[in-house]
């Protein structure tokens, strides 16, 4: 019996193997079955995403471990908090926004991540903490209603974005200052390489002449995509993988990925895990550029967080992400640290003009 | 002989009334011990989920990351024109919703009280199954209606009655129409009772003697369903301006209410201190509208 399964652990491992090594090395010996028996608790955003984490990240991590991998839905900042001040952490790895990244380590809510057992090597730099590791690149990208204009003459920069005479019709931005005011910025005519300190001012001035055309501010990546393929918005800035998504739906809503703001999610161990070392496994290998690459493949609106992962892609497969070292010539990548010093009174200053 | 007797009999009349009188005090008296008995079950569960949560909030809002006792939050919150703007636009929303619910419910708490049992059954279930229905499914459900390829806007746009789509949603009056609509059912709920007990001799009297209808109603009928009105609206009031789900999925980015306000200080920007002083200063305004109403209105036996 023990042998079966023993044998139904190497055939399957094999066969995961072969998956791998179409996109690439996978030496690594599979199945050493280190947390056999364990179960690891993982948090991340629910739908397409979670999904396409659990077909490539998860359930591979599991099988390689010999593990169960748990999965909760919603990393919402406020629910780290209370766990943590509960002193019940029921969540061993969080997937969660980088700006939250800085919020958290100031209120002391990650446990340290293990540079030992994760590599860095690869990894988009401007995400690294000493608690955290980028676990996708997310693209911000300019979107429009096909039904109201036509893709073959659509918005390819911010400035035409915004530009209401040759493309009628409301806009809905990102309610978040942080990525929406970068993009008003270089609708704006600011270049990349001056972004940041980011000029608030300049913003709002610029908001200030367009506010008319702006249907609403989108909360959430869900409303931004009905509210474009709706039609209440004819153009807006929506996430380049809820528009690959929207569009397998057959919604009418397309993406232009040239300009896009860069943002990321990261991953993060919640502080009093009872798994800290499996969770730093999991990490380590969430991040490797072989399951990078197979989860970019499965989920290309975003782009892979370990640039390592394109040499194991097919030309094909990297033209079908948001992101890539082509494209990112034009994209840009926010400033977190910048974000985090200034969020609190910027946030408050866009509440107040939002009323007014 | 006869009147001796009557007098035996009346009081023997009386020590029997006494008796029973002195029995059912007696019975009240008991039983007024054991009611109170049924209540700490209640009380306590309070006192759990309510109280000790409530008085942490509290907690909360006075001291700062390291402990020590702190008024900063609250002064925040008075010292920025924001916060201020927010509550006044989430009074102006409670207030024009209220109004909205009295407006729609008032007539159908009427007809309820006048026509046939039958029908008035028939208007009650009509407004009982949207209040069971959950409030995130019948908000939803005015997307579907309100947004600009809706229902509303097809059709009108079907008929050549408009050109372009009405904005409905993303506005206040989205927020306008979810919000009575939700709300609407405990303004009826809150009429029917007081409605259904108002003798209508009165209004045929005042009529008798020469008011008209209108007159009638507005000198007659309208002051003795005051309780009924201050009940509702005072309910209405204070649940509106609490909403949240509602605005955040109806509303435009420019109809920000207090609760929204809370939420991305709580789950964003992690500030627990200020969004506990924030949500304290929210009860506390319910609070004081919930005394005023109550001396304005004189209305003791409300609830």
């Amino acid at each position: 019996m023990k042998i079966m399964k023993k044998v139904a652990a190497v055939v399957l491992s094999i066969s995961m193997l072969a998956a791998t090594a179409a996109c690439g090395k996978g030496e690594e010996v599979a199945g050493d079955k280190k947390w056999s028996g364990k179960s690891l608790v993982v948090c991340s955003w629910g739908g397409a995403i979670q999904e396409a984490q659990k077909k490539t990240i998860f359930d591979a991590f599991a099988e390689k471990y010999g593990c169960t991998v748990e999965e909760t839905t919603d990393p919402d900042p406020a629910k780290i908090k209370s766990m943590v001040e509960a002193g019940n952490m029921e969540v061993d790895v969080w997937d969660v926004d980088c700006d939250f990244v800085p919020r958290g380590i100031a209120q002391d809510l990650f446990e340290k991540l293990d540079f030992n057992v994760i590599s860095k090597e690869g990894l988009v730099e401007g995400f690294i903490t000493e608690y955290s590791v980028p676990a996708e690149i997310s693209t911000l990208c300019i979107s429009w209603n096909t039904e109201k204009i036509s893709s073959d003459k659509h918005p390819k920069t911010w400035t035409e974005f915004f530009d209401s005479n040759t493309y009628p019709g409301k806009r809905t931005l990102y309610t978040n200052p942080m990525s929406m005011f970068e993009a008003v910025l270089l609708a704006d005519g600011v270049k990349k390489e001056d972004m940041y300190p980011i000029d608030v001012d300049r913003v709002f001035k610029y908001l200030d002449a367009h506010k008319s055309d702006i249907v609403t501010f989108w909360t959430s990546g869900a409303q931004s995509v009905e509210l474009v393929a709706g039609g209440d918005a004819a153009l807006g800035t929506v996430w380049g993988g809820r528009v690959i998504a929207a569009q397998k739906d057959g919604q009418p809503i397309e993406k232009e990925t040239n300009e896009a703001i860069l943002t990321g999610d990261a991953w993060v161990i919640g502080k009093g895990s009872k798994n800290v070392e499996m969770a730093q496994d999991f990490i380590a290998f969430a991040t490797s550029p072989e399951v990078i690459a197979n989860y970019a493949v499965e989920y290309p609106g975003n782009a892979p967080a370990n640039t390592k992962a394109y040499d194991l892609m097919t030309k094909e497969q990297i033209s079908a992400l948001a992101s890539s070292p082509e494209l990112e010539k034009t994209q840009l990548y926010i400033d977190v640290d910048w974000w985090v010093k200034n969020y609190d009174a910027v946030y408050e200053r866009f509440q107040k003009w939002l009323i007014s | 002989m006869e009147e001796k007797a009557a007098l035996e009999g009346a009081v023997s009349f009386n020590k029997a009334e006494q008796l029973t009188m002195n029995y059912t005090a007696k019975r009240n008296k008991r039983r007024s011990n054991k009611s109170w008995m049924l209540l700490i079950l209640p009380a306590l569960f309070l006192f759990i989920f309510m109280f000790i949560p409530l008085l942490q909030i509290i907690k909360l809002s006075i001291t700062d990351a390291g402990g020590s006792f702190t008024l900063a939050a609250y002064l925040k919150f008075f010292q920025s024109s924001i916060y201020l703007q927010v509550i006044a636009l989430t009074f102006k929303v409670a207030f024009v919703v209220t109004l909205l619910c009295l407006l729609l419910g008032y007539p159908v708490a009427y007809a309820m009280t006048k026509c046939s049992k039958r029908i008035s059954s028939l208007i009650m279930i009509a407004v009982m199954i949207p209040f069971w229905t959950s409030l995130l499914v019948r908000t939803y459900a005015w997307m579907i209606i309100l947004q600009s390829n809706g229902i509303i806007n097809n059709i009108l746009m079907g008929l050549g009655l408009i050109k372009e789509p009405l904005q409905l949603m993303n506005n206040t009056t989205g927020v306008y129409i979810g919000m009575t609509h939700i709300l609407l059912p405990y303004m009826i709920l809150s009429l029917y009772p007081v409605l259904s007990g108002i003798d209508f001799n009165y209004v045929s009297a005042a009529q008798n003697l020469g008011a008209n209808k209108l007159l009638a109603f507005l000198r007659v009928y309208l002051p003795l369903s005051i309780q009924g009105i201050a009940a509702g609206s005072i309910l209405v009031f204070v649940m509106g301006i609490g909403y949240f789900v509602t605005p955040s999925l109806l509303g435009g980015s420019n109809d920000a209410m207090i609760s929204q306000l809370i939420q991305v200080q709580v789950s964003k920007l992690l500030n627990w201190q200020f969004s506990s002083a924030v949500s304290i200063i929210l009860l506390a305004i319910s609070l004081v509208v919930l005394y005023v109403s109550k001396k304005l209105m004189k209305v003791d036996k409300l609830w």
